[in-house]
């Protein structure tokens, strides 16, 4: 236990050497802050020493606190239970009498920053690898140990506002001129200089806590209120009804700043232990962290398959599909063939990939070695002069007919044990397997559009497709850096499936007259990006009625719903999308109200309340996971909610379609369901599923 | 219970509310104390029969904080006996004060008060006194913080005002305006003021622009599309109001009130204080109310305000013959028109805060005082004034020529 943190004295300046011997990063948990807390109480009783430095073992400074025990706060007292250690131990050591000062290296982020914030001076190494910052509203929760109050303390409101609003952290450099960092040496010499600045006379009283301190910037100046009431509306346009964090956070700073240290660090705590008690923050930890983590380790990967090695690859198919997956495959370090009718094809295709690259380069992702490499490893071939490869993944317009040659010209291509994919939204995984040479090397990899953003990748398991196949397929997910999630094969797999129902339940209420522009705000309040029917629009009529064409043997999903009906009238219309026009008129200033809708779709007499609106639209959702989840489309409730988060950019603070179940309660949700199934048809029946739930008052997810 | 009379109204002209203003360099005490002075001159009143002076006063700090109104008697020289206070209902402070004076007068607790109002734009902005409005992020939630000239975008676009009709709206304020100073309807009310040297500063209203037309006015842009579209205060107001896919942002500078400085006093009093003083009544108040509305779209109480105002006397809008509806926006003035079936010729006759400016604190105390002089002027039998405030409010007052 004591091992946790070592002590070395030097010149009467006592070194505190975090280094747990348990992890693979210094995490605050209970145990390690006790034996800080040990430590630090020894250093202040003992005359000869006149100092302390805090630094780390290892490549890194400290992480935050212990996610797994925070995620188990259930009410606002657990998490300050949890806190009042290392909340009375910062303060402690910050009023204790003697200076400390924190030697940073690699990241200080979260509740490390904050325990290198009660330190009354900060030495950073100068390395690239060195990152500060609080991020903790990217877990949608607040710095809880004093860094909304320390950090503007120490370098002002207007500057520490951002850092701990976008959870952007700063390298060391750009911490030395924001005043965060008071030196930035050398690596070797990180720790002598700490124990210099230690013992060089230093005041052990923090500069906002001397006398003569003024406050750089006051809340309640002209200045403050204006930077508040302008940060306010950016901030809250962002949010979806579910995410607290950021007002907490500007509530936090506001509050606390207008008041001295102590009450400033009581109002924190107060908006901490909200927010870590909260569905919003345990949505976000379990699918944004804890399950996205699991997801990127291949958690699902089949034990006990050799890793697969993955050199040449081709991507048959050089549209916007085949393109961005043959960039992310080069970007990947494969050599890739790319593959389409002609040279003509081809040739525009290795174009495009040109312009992925420059987007990239542009937005700082890649630099222009990399982006060389990348062009480099991508060749246009024809189809003949494929041979010895590892994957081939086809990419051809969404028709059975026109994969199903590609697919067996395809297998003849590979290594023996090849991997052969197919990116298909809709088309069943088993039927394709029909036209393949070895059906067992063959799945899905559904990717999505851009590709070289998207991280997801739905990964589909035909009826034949191997144990083996599926262990390389993620191998190769991995590989690209990518998410996958493992679907079985059913209509529209689940992705497509859900997004159906949602997408479907937004042209059904059209159909019915309701206001689209409605239906869209409706779901931005909700924490869409884009409303339903604005992405109809984008993804264009003619393709969606295919995909609902290809949806349609869902028929427990389908009940009811009026989507092709709204379908068929848009495009009787000659209303096809954005470019041409659909639901709305597209123009340079955004969508506007098409004059013919009143005529497609006569309003209705009485307008459908926006609650009604809210949950027609999300539960329409969540219910055809459900189905999916016992037709075993999917294994496991999360794996849904991380599809719905990187597919469709569900809200994250929502969770996701199966954490929106628990934040309704089960009970409530399939009264509710019943409801909507009466009224609007029986796509709204709650599954058997849900039902036992809700008679169990049980939780998709426990935690 | 008592009538409550007014006696007399005074006011100073309005200056522009800029360091280059005509009244920037005097202090919200010396323009409480210019008109304080002209109206105890005028009725000849014995000051100390004063029972109360109460100001209203949106922004009461720094200058203007800590009881303009005690400050201002005292400032002009006035008796110790007469206390002071000041009501702040943002835009409606200056009719709140008038309300509340003639409350007491007509509670029987009160024979003779002074009301009015001060506010000076160019000394103390909107929002100077700050307060939970714009800064607490969780109010801001509760209250759907946005600014007025965005609500006031807000309105035109639910009421599918063009960027023509409130341009329209503005140059008729305007030419009605430019009418009302040529034949100086008002001019036995303004005060001129002068400084302690006895220069005069401002002899009358600075901000109105004669010869505004809708083609001059075309050229404004929009001066609240920056803080809607990229401010992102328009993407919250679409949560509110669904049904919209944009704001239209059609008022500018040209089409909503005036930033100016100024204050205003009357004169309210009880019958006995009439008959035992003297005193000639130039009008009645009769009845006022107040109301509250979404304070997101905020400025449409108006219509909610007098309605609550006219039920109270078991009037309707026919029974009035002219109103004075503050002309913060053009879309509020329009938006008026629409709920209250009332017409241009009975609102506004001489113009409004978008020719002459909006003093905040003091606009309240001015339109009753214009719209005494112009019942009087036009012989007509009652008026009403009717403003919308912030954080969705509004107050109005009911005269009646006496």
């Amino acid at each position: 236990m004591d091992t946790i943190i070592s002590r070395t004295d030097r010149d009467g300046i006592a070194i505190l050497t975090w280094d747990d011997p348990g992890r693979r990063v210094n995490v605050k948990s209970r145990q390690a802050i006790a034996t800080l807390a040990g430590h630090v109480e020894a250093v202040l009783a003992d005359e000869r020493i006149g100092g302390y430095v805090i630094a780390s073992g290892k490549p890194d400074f400290v992480a935050g606190g212990d996610i797994e025990d925070l995620r188990r706060c259930a009410t606002p007292a657990d998490a300050a239970a949890l806190l009042a250690p290392v909340r009375q131990l910062l303060r402690r050591m910050e009023t204790g009498g003697k200076p400390a000062v924190a030697a940073l290296r690699g990241n200080a982020l979260g509740g490390g920053l904050e325990l290198a914030l009660a330190c009354h001076a900060r030495v950073a190494a100068d390395l690239p690898e060195t990152c500060l910052g609080l991020p903790e509203v990217t877990l949608g929760l607040m710095p809880g140990a004093g860094g909304t109050q320390r950090l503007p303390r120490l370098i002002g409101l207007k500057a520490a506002m951002p850092m701990i609003l976008d959870g952007k952290p700063v390298s060391a450099r750009q911490a030395l001129e924001l005043g965060l960092v008071d030196q930035v040496v050398p690596e070797e010499r990180l720790l002598a200089a700490a124990c210099a600045l230690a013992g060089s006379g230093l005041a052990p009283v923090q500069r906002w806590e001397r006398p003569a301190h003024a406050a750089e910037f006051d809340p309640q100046s002209a200045a403050g209120r204006r930077l508040f009431a302008l940060q306010w509306p950016k901030t809250k346009a962002r949010l979806g009804e579910a995410d607290i964090a950021p007002e907490a956070i500007l509530m936090a700073l506001h509050h606390g700043l207008e008041r001295g240290l102590e009450a400033g660090l009581a109002i924190e705590a107060r908006h901490f232990d909200r927010l870590a008690s909260s569905d919003a923050a345990r949505n976000t930890i379990r699918t944004g962290f804890v399950g996205m983590n699991a997801a990127r380790r291949i958690a699902a990967r089949p034990a006990g398959v050799a890793v697969r090695e993955f050199r040449r690859a081709a991507v048959i198919g050089a549209g916007l599909m085949g393109c961005g997956i043959a960039y992310s495959l080069a970007a990947s370090g494969l050599d890739v063939l790319l593959v389409d009718r002609d040279e003509d094809r081809t040739g525009q295709g290795v174009a495009a990939i040109g312009r992925i690259a420059g987007r990239q380069l542009a937005a700082g992702r890649i630099d222009t070695t990399a982006r060389d490499a990348i062009l480099a490893r991508l060749t246009p071939a024809p189809m003949q002069a494929l041979a010895d490869l590892d994957v081939v993944v086809e990419a051809v317009f969404e028709d059975e007919a026109a994969k199903a040659g590609v697919l067996a010209a395809a297998s003849g291509a590979l290594r023996p044990g090849g991997l052969v994919a197919s990116n298909t939204s809709t088309l069943p995984i088993s039927r394709l397997a029909r036209h393949c040479a070895r059906p067992a090397d063959f799945l899905g990899l559904h990717f999505f559009a851009p590709v070289e953003r998207i991280e997801l990748v739905e990964v589909i398991r035909g009826g034949e497709t191997s144990e083996a196949t599926l262990a390389g397929a993620l191998d190769l997910v991995k590989r690209l850096r990518k998410i996958p999630v493992v679907v079985g094969d059913g209509p529209g797999f689940f992705t497509s499936r859900v997004i159906g129902a949602y997408t479907g339940e937004a042209l059904t209420m059209l159909a019915e007259g309701v206001d689209p522009a409605v239906v869209d705000n409706v779901a931005l309040a909700f924490g869409m990006p884009v409303g339903p029917l604005h992405m109809a629009d984008l993804t264009g009529i003619p393709v969606l009625t295919m995909i609902f064409a290809s949806l349609a043997a869902n028929e427990a999903g389908m009940a009811g719903l009026r989507a092709d009906e709204a379908l068929a009238a848009l495009g009787a219309r000659g209303r096809t999308g954005k470019a041409a026009g659909g639901i709305y008129d597209h123009g340079p200033d955004g969508v506007a109200r098409w004059p013919g809708l009143a005529e497609a779709f006569p309003a209705r007499q009485t307008p459908l309340p926006r609650e009604i609106i809210r949950r027609r639209l999300a539960y329409a959702q969540s219910i055809e996971a459900v189905r999916a989840l016992e037709e075993k489309v999917i294994a496991a409730a999360l794996d849904g909610d991380i599809a719905a988060r990187l597919g469709w950019r569900y809200p994250l603070a929502h969770g996701g379609v199966f954490a929106f179940v628990d934040s309704v309660g089960a009970r409530r949700f399939v009264a509710e369901s019943r409801e909507l199934a009466a009224a609007f048809g029986r796509r709204f029946d709650p599954p058997a599923t849900l039902v036992r739930l809700a008679e169990r008052d049980e939780r998709f997810h426990p935690l | 219970m008592s009538a409550a009379f007014i006696v007399d109204a005074v006011r100073t002209p309005r200056g522009r509310g800029r360091p280059d203003g005509g009244l920037h360099t005097l202090s919200p005490i010396d323009l409480g104390a210019t008109v304080l002075r002209a109206l105890v001159g005028r009725t000849g009143i014995d000051a100390a029969a004063v029972e109360d002076c109460i100001f209203g006063c949106a922004e009461a700090v720094n200058d203007q904080g800590a009881n303009v109104a005690r400050s201002s008697w005292l400032h002009a020289g006035l008796p110790e006996d007469v206390p002071g206070m000041v009501v702040s209902r943002f835009c409606g402070s200056g009719l709140d004060a008038v309300n509340a004076a003639a409350a007491k007068v007509m509670a029987g607790q009160a024979d003779m008060i002074v009301a009015g109002g001060v506010e000076m734009l160019s000394l103390v902005p909107m929002l100077g006194t700050g307060g939970p409005t714009g800064s607490d992020a969780w109010f801001n939630a509760t209250s759907w913080l946005t600014p007025q000239g965005v609500a006031a975008d807000l309105i035109a676009t639910v009421n599918g005002f063009a960027r023509a009709d409130v341009d329209a709206f503005a140059a008729e304020s305007q030419a009605r305006a430019a009418a009302a100073v040529k034949d100086g309807r008002h001019s036995g009310s303004i005060v001129p003021v002068h400084d302690f040297n006895g220069d005069l500063l401002l002899a009358g209203d600075e901000h109105p622009r004669p010869g505004t037309t809708v083609e001059s006015l075309a050229s404004l842009r929009p001066a609240f599309a920056e803080a809607g579209m990229k401010g992102g205060f328009d993407a919250l107001l679409k949560r509110r109001y669904p049904e919209l896919l944009h704001i239209e942002h059609v008022h500018h500078a040209g089409n909503s009130s005036g930033i100016v400085d100024g204050a205003a006093a009357l004169l309210i009093v009880s019958e006995a204080a009439l008959q035992r003083n003297g005193l000639t009544p130039r009008a009645r108040i009769s009845a006022f109310a107040q109301a509250g509305v979404d304070p997101s779209i905020m400025l449409i109480g108006p219509d909610e305000a007098a309605r609550r105002c006219l039920a109270r006397t078991g009037r309707g809008y026919d029974d009035i013959d002219l109103f004075e509806i503050n002309e913060a926006f053009a879309a509020v003035v329009l938006d008026f028109m629409r709920r209250s079936g009332v017409g241009r010729d009975r609102i506004n006759v001489s113009g409004g805060a978008i020719a002459y400016g909006h003093p905040v604190g003091a606009t309240g105390a001015m339109l009753v005082g214009t719209l005494v002089d112009d019942l009087g002027r036009l012989g007509a039998r009652r008026g009403m004034v009717s403003m919308c405030v912030g954080l969705g409010m509004a107050v109005a007052t009911m005269l009646e020529a006496v």
